[in-house]
Formats: C-alpha cells, sequence, structure tokens
C-alpha cells in the first residue's frame, strides 16, 4: 500500500527517473550487445612478411577482448536476416555457413559462449560494422598478438613462440572452449592465441610466395612486387603459418576453426567490472 | 515509512532499469534500424546503354555487391546497372609501370578476338586498387593513353569497396610503397549476371582461352550454327 501511495504521489518524478533510466540504457546496451574493447597503444613493427616497406607503424586502434561469441553473433543474424544460414548469398558465404548451428537461429546452447566459427569474411565484416566496427587489420592483429602475459611483445621468447606452436599442432576440439579460456595478455585481450584462427580486413593482401599453388617461379610471375617480398624472421615458424593460412582463405570460406574479433579507431575502451 | 520509500525506489529503479535495458535495443531493431543492411532498391542515378536482365541476380553474382562506383567519366554507377553482357574485369592502379600495362593489353587482345564476331557485346572493366590517387580524371587519362574504346569502364570506389571486390575476384593486394603495390594479376570474366565464369592469373599465352570464354558466353557463331 506504501508503494502504491508512493508511486502515486512521486509520479511525475518517477516518470523522469524512468526517463533517464531508459536513456541510459539505451547508450549502454547498444554497445554492451557486442563487444568490449580494450586499447592497444599502437606503435612500430617489424611483420613477419614485408613486401617493400621494413618497419610498419601501427595507429592506436581498440580491439574485442573476446573473439565474437555464437550468442552474440545470433544477435546480429536476428536483426539481419540476409545474413541467416537460408538466407545468405552464396557470393558472400559458402554452403558451410554456419555449419554448427542447427537452424537459422539455434545452436546447442552449450556453445553459446563459444566463437562463432564457420563465418565467412563478408559475415565478419557486416557484424563488426552493424557494432560501430570493423575488422581488425592484418598488422593490427599482428601487432596485438605479439604480447604475451606480460610484454608487448613475447615474440622473442622461445617458449612464447613453442606455447603457439604447441596449439597449432592440435587438433581443432569438436565442441570449442568458451571465449576467454586462454590466456589474457598485456592489453587485457584473451585468446588471440589458442582458440580459433581469426579473420583480419585485408586478409587478402599478402603475397606469399611459394604458397600451395605451384613453385616459386611460377609464383614470381604472379605478382608485381613478388621480387622483394619474402620473410623477416624465418625463425618464427608460427607466423609463417598464420601468414601461410590468411594466403590460401577466399572471402566465401566459412571454417570450423576459423571465427573473428572486431576493432575499431575510436578508444572505447571500458573497464570489465 | 522513509525505509519503505526507499526501498520501493530501489525495486522500481531496477525494474525500470531491466527492462529498460531488456527491451530497447528489441523495440529498435523491430522498428528497423538496421545499419548494415542498406536499402536495395535500384540505383537511380546509374546511366546504363546495356540491356538489364530481369529477375533476381543469381546468389553467385559479384553484383550483389553495393554500392557507388564513378567512372572514367564521372559517371556515377552500381555493378548491377552492368548487367546484360559479359564484362572482363581486372584490377590495376595508374602508376603501374610492370604488370598493368600488360594487363590491359591482354585483355585489349581478348576484345580484339571478340570483337570480330560481337561488336559491343562485351564490356571491358578495369577497377583501380589505388582510389586515393586514382581520380576519375586520372582514369580517363590512363583510358586514352591505352586507346580504350567506348566499351571500357574504369571504376573507382570507397578502399572498402575495392577490397571487397577484390576479395570476391580472389585477388590479392597490398600497397607496398607511396607509389607501388604488390598485387596478383588475375584476370575474370563474368556473364552477363555478374557470376565469375573464367579467371587466369596472367593471362598472357592464354588470351585465347579468355576470348573462349568470353565467345562461350555470347554463343559462338561459328560452332553454335553448324547443324551436326
Amino acid at each position: 500500500m506504501a508503494t502504491k501511495d508512493f508511486v502515486r504521489t512521486h509520479l511525475p518524478l518517477l516518470n523522469v527517473i524512468a526517463f533517464v533510466l531508459m536513456l541510459a540504457a539505451l547508450l549502454c546496451s547498444l554497445p554492451a550487445e557486442g563487444q568490449e574493447y580494450r586499447r592497444v597503444p599502437g606503435g612500430v613493427y617489424q611483420p613477419l612478411y614485408t613486401v617493400g616497406e621494413k618497419e610498419v607503424k601501427v595507429n592506436p586502434f581498440s580491439i574485442a577482448v573476446y573473439p565474437v561469441t555464437n550468442a552474440q553473433f545470433l544477435e546480429f543474424v536476428r536483426a539481419h536476416p540476409k545474413w541467416r544460414r537460408s538466407q545468405v548469398k552464396r557470393v558472400f558465404a559458402e554452403a558451410n555457413y554456419l555449419k554448427g548451428w542447427t537452424g537459422d537461429l539455434t545452436f546447442d546452447s552449450r556453445i553459446a559462449d563459444s566463437p562463432v566459427v564457420y563465418v565467412s569474411w563478408f559475415a565478419a565484416r557486416a557484424y563488426c560494422q552493424a557494432q560501430g566496427g570493423r575488422l581488425p587489420t592484418q598488422d593490427e592483429w599482428e601487432f596485438a598478438a605479439r604480447a604475451d602475459e606480460k610484454s608487448i611483445d613475447g615474440t622473442g621468447k622461445p617458449e612464447f613462440l613453442k606455447k603457439i606452436l604447441d596449439w597449432y599442432s592440435k587438433p581443432t576440439p569438436a565442441k570449442l572452449p568458451k571465449v576467454g579460456s586462454t590466456f589474457k595478455n598485456v592489453y587485457g585481450v584473451y585468446d588471440l592465441h589458442g582458440l580459433v584462427w581469426e579473420w583480419v580486413d585485408d586478409f587478402n593482401s599478402i603475397l606469399v610466395t611459394g604458397e600451395s599453388r605451384g613453385d616459386n617461379a611460377i609464383d614470381r610471375g604472379l605478382f608485381c612486387a613478388a621480387g622483394v617480398s619474402g620473410s623477416t624472421d624465418p625463425g618464427d615458424y608460427a607466423g609463417y603459418m598464420r601468414y601461410a593460412f590468411r594466403s590460401s582463405l577466399q572471402s566465401k570460406y566459412s571454417l570450423g576453426n576459423l571465427g573473428f574479433r572486431c576493432a575499431t579507431d575510436s578508444n572505447k575502451e571500458r573497464k570489465s567490472p | 515509512m522513509n525505509l519503505l520509500k526507499g526501498w520501493g525506489m530501489l525495486i522500481l529503479t531496477l525494474v525500470l532499469a531491466t527492462f529498460a535495458a531488456e527491451m530497447l535495443p528489441k523495440m529498435l531493431t523491430k522498428q528497423g534500424i538496421d545499419p548494415a543492411s542498406p536499402v536495395t532498391s535500384v540505383s537511380p542515378v546509374a546511366r546504363h546503354h546495356e540491356t538489364v536482365s530481369e529477375g533476381p541476380l543469381p546468389d553467385l553474382s559479384v553484383y550483389n555487391l553495393e554500392g557507388l562506383w564513378q567512372d572514367q567519366r564521372g559517371e556515377d554507377l552500381r555493378l548491377v546497372s552492368l548487367r546484360g553482357r559479359p564484362q572482363v574485369v581486372a584490377l590495376i592502379y595508374g602508376g603501374c609501370q610492370g604488370a598493368c600495362p600488360r594487363i590491359i593489353g591482354d585483355i585489349k587482345s581478348v576484345e580484339e578476338n571478340v570483337k570480330k564476331t560481337h561488336p559491343e557485346g562485351v564490356g571491358y572493366l578495369l577497377v583501380t586498387m589505388d582510389p586515393e590517387v586514382d581520380s576519375t580524371d586520372r582514369l580517363q587519362a590512363l583510358a586514352q593513353e591505352f586507346d580504350l574504346g567506348p566499351d571500357w569502364r574504369l571504376l573507382r570506389g570507397t578502399p572498402d569497396q575495392v577490397r571487397e571486390l577484390a576479395a570476391v575476384l580472389g585477388v590479392k593486394y597490398r600497397k607496398v610503397s607511396e607509389t607501388d603495390f604488390a598485387h596478383s594479376n588475375t584476370v575474370s570474366v563474368l556473364d552477363a549476371d555478374g557470376v565469375v565464369v573464367f579467371q587466369k592469373q596472367e593471362l598472357g599465352a592464354d588470351i585465347e582461352a579468355g576470348a573462349e570464354a568470353v565467345e562461350g558466353l555470347l554463343g559462338n557463331p561459328d560452332s553454335c550454327c553448324q547443324i551436326p
């Protein structure tokens, strides 16, 4: 009864509170639906494969803490029907698209927090755009992924490289672990190594000589500036595998071990509770 | 009483907050705020002379890519407006000294082969991978330099559009210096609906294969009419 009176007498005030709350909820809940980001200050790094350029400057950017999960991707396809399994255009995603799901909007609830896989580059890109973000560039991804738990560049440490290689040598489990199940790097970003491979925006930018098709001599003929391309650190076998993997991809490919996370230029960092 | 008021307020606040957080995004999407799905209506700007094929685009059509492009005459167009005749497509850039003149030369050879039997039956499309540098004027100059006829269109789009088109065509490219790109030299033949039917890295000696692919789409009068 007291509550009722309270509501009656304070209705105008409550309306104002409700309005403010709704505004606040609107502002907070939209990005929260998508991904949480961490700031990477950027810097100069030496990419494994340099074509012409030596060191590459990476501008400051924000990158998602986790890969996108099945639950998050479900929200996206709910809102954007053209990216549902039954409606996606074949030119943007091959028949394997969202193969792990049981239907357009259904999957085994146990994989809700596992990274979404069997997504094409176009679908990944559309997801990030819908969040006001984009896919990270290859340089951004590689720059962030050099970091281990303690430092921004762990690539000089044999144990770090070994850990990555050990993961590469293991087959992808049938049911992927939840996001956040591997290590957290110094930027506060999880799972860059050890969970799934990830799409980058310019996956189709690397011309690796000697890649799967044909021999080097033929490949050299394929690419304008191929003569100057080459590995700067042949010891980084894990890095070589990533570049080789990316260069073998096509934009519509949907693979069981390939997911993605988003990035953005803007400083979107929000501390997790 | 004061305590009760405090609790009431708190509960109400929580309920409202939960409601707002839960419902608002859903209400918004139901109202159709959908930034990732631009309206797919037919372009009002494309002025084209080609016969437009009827019906929905095939799922595999490159023309499913949306977005406005600009040709060397400064005309805006959507890729879908190219529907109606086969297109021979390659990515190039104006400052390219080595491979690109060769690509253009290869496609011109295809044109010469095809022209004999099908004048104006085919379109030729060069898309710049360097849209920031290659203005429409520069594309126009390139068209003049290589003496490209009216069936040729040289296109520029946003870097995003170029990245997407390259992705569907399987073309790799990367800026390696202020003036240069490393890139694959892919020539693609699209059918009248924009579906890739033939692709070749480095056409070179295989110009005839390219021409045959185009002839195949057009129906070669030499082969079509021979009654067995």
